[in-house]
């Protein structure tokens, strides 16, 4: 069944799967495989090669909201906690990613004055339409697509104004990373599995990475060691054959990880599925790929990308990501050619008053 | 409903979104939308406390229905394995006909004569009037599990048309649950309740089948267990139960939770769900236990050969027929000692000292202030747990005012020790030790086993006839590691049962199964629920999964059956329902039933078996008859017994509760409710203007019931920072309440403040023309740890239901205003 | 307690107070040298101005060099700066530029410093720090310098901050040229309060003209475009107050200044007042432009207007009342969500048959059940479509897989007579 749940059988019989995935919780000498075998076919389904592009596939409507990717990213890389207040944003008391925290679950109500009685939805008020929304998504979509049309179920966890939706936020490691680009010290490298990770020995905190982000992810952590840090798609693990740890802990698979052109396969079935369904979802980093809100083209798509049912901006997410990057040889060459006229200006200022 | 799956239980909550993506309807009916609504494909809002009402109007749009009467399906199901046919007693008289009671109230307590099946009577085996018994029983402990009943087979009419038979008698009762009537008293639109009624029938059937799932939204009423009974009646009613996909899903609160009650830590119970004997004179000797309590016929049936080998188990050599196999060692129950009474009694001054294992009744005990006054009045307290959590700092308030002396003892986590996990569908799964526990930490199975051989060296020569069975019990546990642990794997062994006649090189012979037991005393046997998990091999352990259901994956009791009273997933004749729902049925060629997974019934007993009552036992009961727990073999739309409150479930009010519920004038609430009139536990009565909102306690993913072990967790607490209640805009709006700002809840018992957390989610309803405001407040905080805040259980009061003594958490009354507590 | 703004979804920078006082002492040294180099080529070399000239340039880059450095998360790895040149990174390419000129501004100011004497009077060092050499010296020194003072106009453009990088292309001009005006105000000072060279301060008071009145066109086209994005719409008081007082006088008042005082020839007593305006006018621009960067990577509107998103759609709830967010299409709003009692047609197979209830697949592969109402179709007929998966059209009232039901069924297909 498309996108949802099912360990892929690609590596062995499930009843192994099963054995060896649970043996495996435990040290590695009592794991009970091969150790030419991976933990990430037992858990994934995929075997880590370097050389491949890995990402994540996040599918916002699988997300339950029970955080485990969040803590289990904090425990697997031994993260502080961050400050204890009540957000009142939802139940979202993290609020954004941060140098101390690499995964982040958003919480997203929306609900209008009547809610869920009687599974009404409001009349639209076309006043509080978005400009590009009336027309992106119905542009791109198959001309049969009728919203809504032929529901078999109610589908309410998917319906505007009476819905509550849940998002786990990652870095997403794009193909063309600004941070990358901004880095002066060359610390931001890219790695074998095509992640972008921020070498820690090299790194000096100079903080231009955090700017240049598009998506406000990289961090300079102020209080602490004063360096840049993020989400390094578990670098370590994926060295070790096992898939990083959020994605790990994902009860309900809403989090894929998997080589990015297999996940986006799996994405376009999924929101085959979904469409059909009659709930409008798009894919939103997938270089192109079904992205009817949004345009990553500029990154050149992102490895971990996302299935979102609303427009980017409810998720935070910038419609049109911006790479900055593009702009620095026009910049300074508005600056060669001020320079120029500033210097023959200023000849011309010299030369023309002598003393006396 | 009555159970946050999503939050409570993300990881099984996995098959429920599965099952969504492939199309299935996920309805969720609850006070709060939480995050399963926001999973759900169906949400309605119900007034907390009014579940009976929704499902007696989901049982009366089904029993009306096109379909449902239309459909061969649903007649032979229900009236081959359910008692719908069976004939009640004449003078039987339903709540509508006496205003709120059923026959037989006698005021205060039930006399469930007239409830029973026509021509059949309960003969009680004493030499007090069976009166005075039901007064004692539904006043103080449990009622019985089977009792002899002479008489019968009672008449069945097939064609189920006769007034009298079960399915008229219950058709009659619901008639007043119309959705009309039933959107009065819970909030929900009345074409709401007949769409989900629709959805479910639409999705029953041969093909098909629909689960309910409960957890303790259901429990914690003083209605709880007529609630699941209802439930049960639903599905029945829809051929879903002992069916692939069906079923009744009881969610349980904690880890292994479903173990403690299998194995229980209840004061009523012995393991397997045997009754504690009681100082009444129906269980005085092991024969009179065993005629009260073993049914006629069906499992209980072979209550001797459990308790007897249960004895064997506990006594050893010790217990020989002659004495009973030391029945008399057993203590008795001379009363209510369930969690209420053990408060009360320290107040009282009747208690001196309390053993806390794994408990946090200062924030997990209904009034937990009077929870909390309670343990400060002890004489001595022990604690054992992984922090130091607010029930072992009583003494942290006026310290000079608490002579209690506190005892804080290091508990093992549970990745330092060995042993097993009983999940929500029966599974046992054995873990291992992961690490040696540091230091002073030692695991629960430590302490015990060494208490008690310090308890028997104490007792070790006294003469006294009362020590005997302390210097009787055996305690033969072998240990291992550093630190002297007891070997649990012995300790599951003896649960599974072994021959007392040791075998070749005085070997222990282990039993294979529940079957294997005798009554002779051949056999001994720790809990014969579980007999069959440890023949030599420990099969908690095994790890071969597959994407169905998995039989070699730990095991599940009863004999690794993996989904119960199976013998319903085949038709009256024993073949599969259909393909799509195959599960068991009877291979004519092998002469057996056959299946996926293991038949839950007499293996080679043919479908068209007539059943001998005389022969008694499971020769009695018939090959069409799944349900081997009760006398009759079938599923009960109606209880002749079991249940103190009734025969049939009836919507009564919550204790505390701000609407009067149209059903029937008097009583508005649960006759047999449980109360402790006591000092510090003042109730909020019917409709008190004082306290006009209802009350409802939640849960979050990111705690763990009272908070031990996730307060002190700074990852965990970063997520949930902090007390807060879920209050709606239209009520923050009316009392100026600022989201976030501070807000004080109060009621009868006491204060506790807040956050206010305002949000859409919580929506008032309009109950009888009325708007009914509902407040959410999660009950995990408490004074210590990480992250604190006030417990909402100083708010909830002490009542309880009459059948299992569980408090009512999940609807009561309370004030709110904005601003700090006094 | 309130609840906090919405989360922005992006971060601000995490550059302090140090960085704005840098990128205007890069500037003050870029346009000293240039008012070094000029006085050298096409002035009359005069040995006050260029001595002031080259301690102004040098002194500068190493002010701002250290406020670089004390701004790192981990200054003590400063040098990491070098490890590689990446063209795309301007901090890169500024670091680079930074170093180039830092040290040919410093052997400047060393050769001035042995020409002034330090290692007692010797005529090659006059000729080395003098002529031709320093026409070739200065003249060389130019590029680095000009890219030092303009360069970090680009390094605010390209980040992410819509303020800054909508003006990606205005933020490198105006800095020079501010940086210049800047640099000359501080020659000017420097030779103020000496009676000779009249004439050295006539032509700087020239080319300050041409200077300041770049600066401040720049500026006001700078301005106008930082006030198309929500937050330089919705600034507050103070801040516009700052800006109008940086134009006013740190641009406009020292440039009529210096007007009067270099149409006059007049030796004029507003010149010193002028320049000091001038270079504080240089500061502040900084210190504000910086400030609306942040501001502006605060503003979530910001964001969306920069990247084609739509106003107002954050994802925090304010205060608790989340409003309703505009869903993808409008289509989809007008709908009841209930499944209402409708009519509808389908094709496909039949694929199972229960009593009067069906399942029909259609050519998509999704089922849909259904209840077939009485008389409508025989159930052996029903059966034998099944078998033959003969495609049937039929029509529905109601919701499928809940209380549809069929009141109309024909198969495209006819069967020959069943012989039962």
């Amino acid at each position: 069944m498309e996108g949802t749940g099912d360990l892929p059988s690609t590596a062995a019989p499930r009843g192994e799967i099963q054995e060896r995935a649970g043996a495996s919780g435990g040290a590695p000498d009592r794991s009970g495989y091969p150790p030419a075998e991976q933990e990430a076919e037992l858990t994934a389904g995929t075997r880590i090669t370097p050389g491949r592009a890995y990402g994540f596939f996040t599918d916002t409507t699988l997300c339950i909201g029970c955080k485990a990717c969040q803590v289990a990213c904090k425990q697997w890389n031994n993260l502080p906690a961050s400050d204890m207040r009540l957000s009142g944003d939802s139940y979202d008391n993290t609020r954004r990613l941060s140098a101390t925290t690499w995964r982040h679950v958003a919480f997203i109500e929306q609900f209008d004055e009547s809610r869920f009685e009687g599974l009404e939805v409001p009349p639209v008020d076309e006043a509080k339409l978005p400009r590009r929304s009336a027309t992106a998504l119905g542009e791109n979509l198959p001309a049969d697509f009728e919203p809504w049309g032929n529901l078999t179920t109610s589908e309410q966890w998917a319906r505007p104004g009476q819905r509550w939706i849940f998002m786990s936020d990652v870095c997403k490691h794009c193909r063309d990373a600004p941070c990358l680009e901004a880095c002066p010290t060359g610390s931001i490298i890219r790695t074998e599995f095509d992640s972008v990770y921020v070498q820690q020995d090299v790194c000096n905190g100079c903080g231009y990475c955090v700017s240049a982000c598009p998506f406000g992810v990289v961090d300079v952590d102020r209080e602490g060691d004063g360096k840049a840090h993020k989400c390094t798609l578990c670098y370590d693990r994926l060295k070790d054959g096992m898939e990083p740890a959020c994605a790990k802990a994902c009860p309900t698979d809403s989090i894929r990880f998997g080589p990015v052109d297999e996940l986006v396969d799996l994405a376009r079935e999924r929101v085959a599925d979904l469409r059909a369904r009659g709930i409008p979802a798009y894919l939103y980093g997938s270089n192109g790929v079904l992205e009817e809100e949004c345009d990553t083209t500029r990154l050149d798509g992102l490895n971990c990308f996302f299935l979102l049912i609303d427009r980017p901006e409810v998720y935070n997410l910038p419609p049109v990501p911006h790479r900055p990057s593009s702009e620095t040889g026009p910049g300074l060459l508005s600056v060669a050619l001020a320079a120029g006229g500033l210097v023959a200006a200023a000849m011309l200022a010299f030369a023309g008053a002598s003393g006396e | 409903m009555g159970s946050n799956f999503a939050e409570c239980h993300p990881v099984g909550f996995r098959f429920v979104m599965r099952a969504r993506e492939k199309g299935a309807e996920v309805i969720h009916v609850d006070p709060r939308f939480s995050r399963t609504s926001a999973c759900a494909t169906q949400y309605a809002q119900i007034r907390a406390g009014t579940d009976i009402a929704f499902l007696g109007a989901l049982i009366n749009v089904v029993l009306h229905s096109e379909r449902w009467n239309a459909d061969p399906f649903f007649h032979e199901y229900v009236s081959h394995f359910t008692n719908a046919a069976t004939l009640i007693e004449r003078d039987f008289r339903d709540v509508s006909e006496l205003s709120g009671y059923f026959s037989g109230w006698e005021d205060g307590f039930y006399c469930p004569d007239t409830w029973q099946y026509e021509g059949t009577q309960r003969v009680v085996h004493m030499n007090s009037d069976y009166e005075e018994l039901c007064k004692v029983m539904s006043s103080e402990t449990h009622s019985l599990h089977g009792g002899r009943t002479v008489g019968g087979p009672p008449p069945r009419d097939p064609s189920l048309r006769d007034p009298r038979c079960v399915l008229r008698v219950m058709e009659r009762h619901f008639a007043a649950y119309t959705p009309e009537a039933a959107a009065e008293i819970c909030g929900v639109s009345a074409e709401q309740i007949r769409h989900i009624a629709e959805t479910m029938l639409a999705n029953s059937g041969r093909d098909r089948t629909c689960n309910v799932a409960y957890a303790l939204g259901w429990t914690q009423h003083t209605t709880g267990p007529q609630i699941i009974a209802t439930a049960a009646i639903l599905q029945l009613l829809l051929g879903n139960i002992g069916r692939p996909g069906g079923g009744i899903q009881a969610l349980r609160g904690h880890a292994t939770i479903q173990g403690s009650t299998d194995i229980p830590t209840l004061y009523d119970l012995l393991p397997g769900y045997l009754h504690m004997p009681t100082h009444l004179p129906t269980h005085e000797s092991l024969d009179s236990y065993v005629a009260n309590e073993g049914g006629s016929a069906g499992q209980w049936s072979y209550t001797r050969e459990y308790m007897v080998s249960l004895l064997k188990a506990y006594f050893g050599d010790a217990a020989t027929p002659e004495n009973d196999f030391a029945y008399d060692y057993l203590p008795r129950i001379t009363g209510d000692h369930s969690h209420f009474p053990m408060f009360v009694a320290m107040h009282e001054k009747r208690m001196e000292g309390l053993v806390l294992m794994g408990q946090n009744p200062v924030v997990g005990g209904p009034n937990s202030g009077y929870a909390l006054d309670g343990m400060r009045a002890l004489r001595w307290l022990v604690v054992r747990d992984i922090f130091p959590i607010e029930s072992a700092v009583v003494w942290r308030e006026h310290p000079e005012e608490c002579a209690t002396e506190v005892f804080l003892l290091p508990a093992a986590t549970v990745v330092e020790k060995d042993g097993s996990f009983t999940n929500t569908n029966r599974v046992v799964q054995w873990h291992d030790k992961a690490v040696e526990p540091r230091e002073d930490v030692r695991s629960d199975a430590w302490f015990i086993h060494h208490l008690w051989l310090r308890l028997k060296g104490l007792y070790a020569d006294s003469t006294e006839a009362r020590d005997r069975p302390i210097q009787a019990l055996t305690w033969d546990y072998p240990t291992t590691g550093i630190h002297e642990d007891p070997d649990v794997d012995a300790v599951l062994r003896e649960v599974n049962g072994y021959y007392t006649e040791p075998g070749p090189g005085g070997k222990r012979i282990q039993v294979r199964g529940f079957a294997d037991l005798a009554a002779d005393g051949s056999t001994a046997c720790g809990c014969w629920l579980y007999s069959g998990i440890h023949p030599g091999v420990n099969l908690a352990e095994k790890r071969e999964g597959d994407d169905y259901i998995a039989p070699n994956w730990g095991f599940s009791w009863p004999s690794n059956v993996r989904l119960l009273y199976n013998r319903a997933s085949a038709d009256s004749r024993g073949r599969p329902w259909s393909e799509r729902k195959r599960y068991v049925w009877w291979d004519e060629g092998l002469a057996r039933w056959v299946g996926v997974d293991v038949p839950d019934f007499p293996a080679t007993k043919r479908p068209d078996d007539p059943g001998d009552p005389e022969a008694g036992g499971m020769a009695a009961v018939s090959g069409d008859s799944p349900f081997l727990m009760k006398p009759d073999g079938k599923g009960w739309l109606f209880f002749p017994f079991g249940m103190k409150d009734g025969p049939l479930p009836t919507h009564y009010e919550p204790w505390e509760t701000p609407v009067r519920s149209a059903l029937h004038a008097d009583p508005q609430r649960n006759p047999l409710t449980k109360v402790w009139r006591t000092p510090g536990n003042a109730y909020n009565g019917v409709d008190n203007p004082k306290y006009p909102y209802v009350l409802t306690t939640f849960r979050l993913t990111e705690h763990h019931t009272a908070g031990g072990m996730t307060r002190w967790n700074s990852w965990l607490s970063e997520l949930q920072p902090g007390a807060f209640v879920e209050v709606s805009p239209e009520l923050a709006e009316s009392l100026d309440i600022t989201h976030l700002g501070w807000v004080t809840l109060s009621t009868a018992r006491g204060e506790a403040e807040a956050r206010a957390l305002v949000t859409r989610r919580i929506r008032p309803l309009t109950v009888k023309g009325r708007t009914i405001h509902q407040i959410g407040i999660p009950w995990h905080f408490g004074s210590e740890g990480l992250v604190v805040g006030d417990a909402a259980n100083l708010l909830a009061s002490m009542v309880a239901d009459p059948n299992v003594s569980i408090h009512e958490a999940k609807a009561f009354t309370c004030n709110i205003r904005p601003g700090r507590r006094s | 307690m309130k609840a906090r703004p919405p989360a922005p979804p992006i971060k601000e920078s995490t550059w302090e107070w140090y960085i704005p006082i840098y990128l205007w002492s890069g500037g003050i040294s870029a346009g000293a040298w240039l008012a070094a180099t000029a006085e050298d080529l096409a002035g009359e070399s005069d040995r006050e101005l260029i001595r002031a000239a080259r301690y102004i340039a040098a002194g500068g880059i190493g002010l701002g060099t250290v406020l670089l450095i004390v701004d790192l998360g981990r200054p003590d790895r400063f040098l990491n700066m070098l490890r590689i040149v990446r063209p795309r990174s301007t901090m890169s390419l500024g670091s680079w530029g930074l170093t180039a000129f830092g040290a040919w501004s410093g052997a400047a100011a060393l050769l001035q410093a042995l020409d002034d004497g330090v290692l007692g009077r010797r005529a090659i060092f006059a000729r080395l720090s003098r002529g031709h050499a320093s026409r070739l010296f200065h003249t060389m020194g130019l590029p680095p310098a000009l890219f030092v003072g303009g360069y970090t106009g680009v390094l605010l453009g390209t980040t992410n901050a819509p303020s800054w990088a909508r003006r990606v292309k205005l933020l490198g001009p105006l800095f020079i040229a501010s940086g210049v005006s800047a640099g000359l105000s501080a020659v000017s000072l420097a030779l103020s309060g000496r009676g000779r060279s009249t004439g050295a301060r006539r032509r700087l008071a020239r080319a300050e003209c041409a200077a300041l009145a770049a600066e401040l066109g720049l500026a006001l086209l700078s301005r106008r475009s930082a006030r198309t994005l929500p937050s330089g719409r919705a600034e507050g008081r103070a801040p516009r107050a700052a800006h109008a007082l940086t134009l006013g006088a740190g641009m406009a008042v020292p440039l009529a200044a210096q007007l009067w005082s270099s149409i006059s020839g007049e030796r004029s007593r507003l010149t010193t007042p002028a320049a000091l305006l001038a270079m504080a006018g240089g500061l502040a621009l900084r210190f504000l432009t910086v400030a609306e960067g942040k501001r502006s990577a605060r503003t979530p509107d910001d964001t969306w207007a920069f990247t084609g998103g739509a106003p107002g759609l954050g994802s925090a709830p304010r205060d608790g009342r989340p409003a309703l967010r505009p869903a993808l299409r409008p289509a989809l709003r007008g709908r009841s969500a209930r499944p209402r009692i409708e009519r509808g047609e389908l094709r496909g197979v039949i694929t199972i048959v229960q009593e009067d209830r069906i399942r029909v697949m259609d050519p998509a592969g999704r089922g849909y059940l259904l209840t077939v109402r009485k008389g409508r179709a025989s159930q052996r007929d029903v059966e034998r479509w099944r078998d033959e998966r003969v495609p049937v059209v039929l029509r529905y009232r109601g919701t499928p897989d809940v209380h549809a039901r069929v009141y109309e069924i024909t198969p495209l297909r006819t069967l020959p007579p069943s012989t039962s």
